[in-house]
């Protein structure tokens, strides 16, 4: 019984693990999603209210990266550089760990050029970025499309024939 | 050091910050050219910063090592200044300057953007110039004991001779102490420094429009505040049509231009087709070298003007 019960427990443990990697390919698009959503809005806030680009940080509402912008917007207050509190927030923060390398160092890019030129140059590189950010969020969502169910099931083969071997 | 003054001097770094600290005299003025000596004006006279302290302009020995300011750190620090929002301060930076907390005035300097006559905005930064705001209250006491504040009064100075802070205080004074009405028009925000809607000077009370071009405060004004003065900053030949508008509604304008001597200002078009309007009843010229002290007085109708 024990040694079915052993069994079980770990055919469930492959399959969440599966579950796991593939949770990450949507956080994935998901974090993409909620960067261009900032964008959007900074592009909106910059036009017609003007506001500092740390307030533009400390009022991002999106559930995913409102924690890594307060940072940012904290260490703006504690007199770090943009670049630097960018820099920093991002090391400080693991959730940026399921985006592609060339995807950080995209966004930490984007972040750092906020406020670095006039209304007319921001609000060109703004949406620069945005276009930007559409590609790489398809590119996100069409991994994600071919790999989500591929990791759930390896995963769920692997823990089965695992079963099967020690059986 | 003024408080207000701390987050500018570090925005230039550590190093300097710590420099600027150790300096006991009064600063007005500090000159920061990239890659080039800093110059600081202190007590009104000019310093070049070295980094064992400051020597008077000239008296440099060649094994003083200067302090200097690269072009990037100039950059960095140029974006600290602006909170990292250059486009919010991207009026006054086409203006030539941006206004920081307490009122402190960054003029800059850099290579132009244009498009036909209108600055569209300012890159690489090679020089700013940090001037000190300071406020004098009752600075005005002597001037307006011996100018009388009936009519107008047109202050003529060169620069830094107080010509703004002169006005700042003749407002706060007419408004609290004389109970006139006054409007102060502060096209570039240098008499109020108004920030996020707060004056950064005691301006007693008066009606402040901040950022308003001259021609549209003035007419703003008198339609809707019916001041008794109208007070504005640096009156150029454009200003014609807005101070004519002043004499016709009677509303009495305190204004200043730059100018050294009554033989130059008769000599320039733009001073003397502003006395033409009649809007000034007397001229008052600042002395140089000194802040806010009255050299001249002239009575507009003993001025035989062309």
């Amino acid at each position: 019984m024990i040694k079915y019960m052993g069994l079980i427990l770990l055919v469930s443990a492959f399959a969440s693990a599966g579950l796991c990697l593939s949770s990450r390919l949507s956080k994935r698009v998901h974090i993409l999603e909620e960067f261009k959503q900032l964008m959007n809005k900074a592009l909106v806030d910059m036009r017609y209210r003007m506001p500092l680009v740390q307030e533009i940080f400390s009022t991002v509402t999106a559930t995913e990266i409102s924690v890594l912008m307060s940072d940012i917007s904290d260490k703006l207050q504690n007199g770090l550089s943009l670049e630097e509190s960018v820099e920093a927030a991002f090391s400080e923060n693991t959730l940026m760990n399921v985006l592609m390398p060339d995807e950080i160092i995209f966004i930490k890019n984007a972040l750092s050029s906020f406020g670095t030129s006039d209304l007319e140059g921001q609000t060109a590189m703004l949406k620069n970025s945005i276009n930007q950010l559409d590609v790489y969020i398809q590119n996100a969502v069409e991994f994600q499309k071919n790999n989500s169910k591929v990791y759930l099931a390896v995963s769920l083969y692997a823990g089965l024939a695992l079963a099967i071997f020690l059986i | 050091m003024d408080k207000t003054l701390e987050p500018i001097f570090k925005s230039f770094g550590n190093t300097f910050y710590a420099y600027m600290s150790g300096i006991n005299e009064e600063i007005n003025e500090i000159r920061i050219r990239s890659d080039k000596p800093i110059i600081i004006y202190a007590s009104g006279k000019p310093y070049i910063a070295v980094k064992s302290g400051l020597l008077p302009l000239g008296s440099i020995g060649r094994s003083e090592e200067v302090l200097s300011i690269t072009f990037q750190s100039l950059r960095k620090a140029f974006e600290k200044l602006c909170e990292f929002s250059v486009y919010k301060y991207q009026n006054d930076i086409n203006n030539g300057f941006i206004t920081l907390d307490g009122g402190h005035r960054v003029g800059l300097c850099g290579t132009a953007v244009s498009s036909s006559l209108d600055i569209k905005s300012v890159i690489d930064i090679t020089a700013l110039n940090i001037r000190v705001a300071r406020e004098y209250l009752g600075c005005s006491d002597i001037f307006l004991d011996r100018v009388e504040p009936c009519g107008g009064i047109l202050i003529c100075g060169v620069p830094s001779t107080g010509k703004t802070t002169l006005l700042r205080d003749i407002s706060r004074k007419l408004s609290i102490d004389f109970c006139k009405k006054i409007s102060v028009v502060d096209e570039r925000c240098e008499i109020s420094s108004m920030i996020n809607g707060r004056s950064m000077f005691d301006m007693g009370l008066c009606d402040i429009y901040c950022g308003y071009p001259k021609e549209k405060a003035i007419i703003q004004a008198i339609r809707t505040m019916s001041p008794d003065y109208i007070v504005c900053d640096e009156l150029t030949g454009n200003d014609l049509e807005s101070v004519k508008q002043t004499v016709n509604y009677g509303v009495g304008l305190i204004a200043s231009v730059h100018c050294d001597c009554i033989g130059n200002a008769l000599k320039n078009p733009s001073i003397v087709n502003l006395l033409n309007t009649r809007a000034f009843r007397k001229i008052v010229f600042l002395k140089s070298d000194c802040f806010g002290v009255i050299d001249e007085i002239y009575d507009l109708e003993e001025l035989a003007l062309d």
